[in-house]
């Protein structure tokens, strides 16, 4: 696994000069776009991603609707420009199709579906740029617009990556660490209750790595919780002002 | 005061708040989503409708099937007016009307009694949520903006606000679009009320 050409850790400092247990910049926005019913866009390091929320409304197509609950639709793009590598047209994928069923499952665990029976959310995210972990990025985007739409949540959910470079832990891998590292773990989970609601792992761990990434990971999401709710106060600090759709 | 986001505790004991704002979990109330707490009083900003029983609505009405028409609420749910609660009360594909929720079925159908005819005018989108805060308390902000602007205003619960033809149609909605903007601030009526006195 391990390239010998690049040197991942130098000295106690990765190639972006972080500690190992350091995060990258992160920077949550809420409300960022008018017509949708909730929208947010994050800037996690070298990730873009904006997500957009709307309902819930009337299922389509109505085989789809479930009588006791509204089901989650959940669609995680990455645009054509997002990366150095091309990466084709904006559909479905193998990729995108995993990473929306991940993101889908994770999101029914908090969204209150039992209050809208026959109904169906929708959540669009979009990865403008990628730079590694932008399945948490997605994921931290769409429950902000969550969020921001007023969807009932039992929870908010946080997440963050961790893997294994030169035989060190690392938390947060960028896009070299990602390809070039010995593991990847993206790890997401509901703040308060701490349950554990996507996890997967590349690359091989030791049991002991594990659960010291998975504790690393529970501590590192404070902050990212704090950021969040940082983020949706400013939304409230000043005038908002939503444009009135005309009907 | 307190800036709350959904999982923030809002109370140690369970209180039965406003469904869909708060849940009870171990004994405990949470919120379930973004408001503020003063006092020991949740207030909620945001918020998707959740119909109740006597609400009333806008909708339009968008299809007939055997005498039965189904409304566009902009809501979760279908809005049902059954042949039998219309009377004599004749409907066209279009029409604008209010209703009152009469019963709401276990799939969340909304069956709507009380039918009556909008007619003219336009229909404007508000989020839910801000309605309390366009209506008043008693009805404060609404009586202001129909006597300063002369409009016939209908407000439905679930966002839809009917605008008549008669009065200055225009400042009316520029009142209610102001309203949108700042319902979480405090001293709107004042705003609204210098707002429509000078124009």
């Amino acid at each position: 696994m391990e390239n010998k050409e690049i040197e991942l850790i130098v000295n106690g400092k990765r190639l972006d000069g972080r500690g190992l247990h350091d995060l990258r910049p992160i920077n949550i926005k809420v409300g960022v776009l008018e017509d949708a019913d909730g929208s947010a866009s994050v800037e996690w390091g070298g990730n873009k991603v904006v997500a957009g929320v709307y309902g819930p409304s009337e299922c389509i197509p109505k085989h789809m609707e479930n009588p006791f609950r509204a089901i989650v639709k959940c669609q995680y793009m990455m645009a054509t420009f997002c990366s150095l590598e091309e990466h084709g047209r904006m559909g479905p994928n193998r990729r995108s199709i995993e990473i929306s069923k991940v993101i889908r499952q994770a999101l029914e665990n908090i969204i209150m579906v039992e209050l809208f029976p026959r109904s169906q959310i929708e959540v669009y995210a979009v990865v403008l740029q990628a730079d590694g972990g932008t399945r948490i990025s997605a994921l931290t985007a769409s429950v902000a617009a969550l969020i921001d739409a007023g969807i009932p949540l039992r929870d908010t959910i946080v997440g963050v990556s961790v893997g294994k470079a030169a035989d060190k832990i690392i938390v947060d891998l960028g896009k070299m660490e990602d390809n070039f590292g010995q593991s990847d773990v993206p790890i997401a989970f509901t703040n308060r209750d701490k349950d554990i609601l996507l996890l997967q792992m590349d690359g091989l761990l030791t049991k002991d790595e594990l659960s010291k990434m998975i504790d690393l990971a529970f501590k590192k999401g404070e902050d990212i919780h704090r950021l969040m709710r940082k983020a949706i106060e400013e939304k409230y600090g000043e005038t908002v002002s939503k444009r009135l759709r005309m009907g | 005061m307190v800036f709350v986001i959904p999982g923030d505790v809002i109370s140690e004991r369970p209180e039965q708040l406003k469904k869909g704002t708060t849940y009870i979990k171990d004994g405990k109330t949470y919120a379930a989503v973004v408001g503020t707490l003063e006092g020991g009083r949740f207030t909620s900003l945001e918020g998707v409708y959740l119909p109740m029983e006597g609400d009333p609505l806008v909708g339009i009405v968008v299809d007939e099937r055997h005498g039965n028409y189904t409304l566009d609420a902009n809501i979760a749910f279908p809005v049902l007016i059954l042949a039998k609660n219309l009377g004599r009360m004749k409907l066209r594909l279009g029409d604008c009307v209010s209703v009152k929720v009469a019963r709401i079925e276990d799939d969340g159908t909304i069956i709507a009694g009380d039918v009556r005819l909008l007619k003219g005018g336009k229909v404007i989108d508000v989020p839910p949520s801000k309605v309390p805060r366009i209506i008043g308390k008693k009805a404060s902000m609404l009586s202001l903006i129909k006597e300063k602007t002369g409009v016939d205003i209908f407000v439905g619960a679930n966002g839809y606000i009917w605008i008549g033809e008669r009065g200055k149609v225009t400042m009316a909605m520029k009142a209610i679009k102001t309203i949108v903007a700042k319902a979480h601030l405090a001293g709107l009526t004042d705003e609204i009320s210098k707002m429509l006195g000078s124009g």
